[in-house]
């Protein structure tokens, strides 16, 4: 193993190790430092605020550098990714599921990402109208649209304006994920659907 | 034989030389680097090796390939044609 792939591994290491300890650091730094956040604390407790603030800048610098690695780097991501997301190949026939098994979840992915895009933008209201309104319309009226936009738009009220006269009984403006939220979902059901497509393999073959 | 473009069913004896041999599955796992799930697998028929772990088989057990494998038909489904 090269040095350059010593001191990536290690860094690894120590942004993966070093979280938990980061978590408790912040907290405890949250408490030292007060409800007002208390920027000019002095002696000790400034001290060791100080401390606490570099190291977790040089975490955080270190928690980016480790993240660019894992996307550049095919060697990093088979090293940390496979133990991360426990996917183990111990003979030819693992092999054969893990593949199996990741064509499945990427498939299943796919069908959620398609089915998230097209949620994400789907517009639906539902108005009473007035009882002067005409009889032949009936009683109520449903707005359908889509909304696609690739930078993400001021938030505009659906629907933006009601119709003179009527109600609104029901309507639905997309996805109410936050991106991270969203992000973080279908990382989990790529893992989750990986594990339980790769366990339905194995049961037969 | 029928159509060579049809998938082959093959059934092997693994179980019958290891019976032979008096050994495990864990023990003939480990003596060919397989894991033991992949010898029961194997021994149900729910899984065909690959040409390196059968020759790994059949050495191991001192026999010829084709006494270890069998092939006892066709399947209906063919083969991808080019």
């Amino acid at each position: 193993m090269s040095t350059y792939m010593k001191i990536n591994r290690f860094i690894a290491r120590y942004v993966l190790w070093a979280s938990p300890l980061v978590i408790i650091l912040l907290v405890v730094s949250a408490v030292l430092a007060g409800p007002k956040g208390n920027p000019g604390s002095q002696g000790v407790t400034g001290i060791v605020l100080d401390i606490l603030g570099i190291h977790f800048l040089l975490w955080l610098s270190l928690l980016l550098y480790f993240l660019i690695i894992l996307t550049v780097l095919p060697s990093m991501r088979e090293m940390i990714l496979t133990r991360l997301a426990r996917i183990t190949e111990n003979d030819e026939r693992d092999e054969l599921i893990v593949g199996q098994a990741a064509r499945a979840s990427w498939l299943s992915t796919l069908a959620l990402l398609i089915f998230l895009f097209l949620v994400s933008g789907l517009q639906i209201a539902v108005h009473r109208l007035p009882p002067d309104a005409g009889s032949t319309r009936g009683k109520r009226s449903v707005s359908v649209g889509y909304r696609f936009s690739l930078l993400e738009p001021t938030a505009r009220p659906w629907p933006s304006q009601n119709p003179q006269g009527t109600q609104t009984l029901f309507s639905f403006s997309g996805l109410a994920l936050s991106k991270s939220a969203m992000l973080g979902l279908i990382m989990l059901w790529q893992i989750l659907s990986f594990h339980l497509f790769s366990r339905k393999i194995s049961r037969t073959c | 034989m029928g159509s060579l473009r049809s998938k082959l069913v093959l059934e092997n004896r693994i179980h019958v030389f290891r019976a032979i041999h008096k050994i495990t599955q864990q023990q003939l796992a480990d003596a060919t680097g397989v894991t033991r799930a992949t010898i029961v697998a194997l021994e149900k028929g729910n899984y065909n090796p690959s040409l390196d772990l059968a020759f790994r088989l059949a050495l191991y057990f001192q026999v010829d390939i084709n006494e270890l494998f069998i092939v006892k038909g066709e399947r209906d489904e063919h083969l991808h044609e080019n």
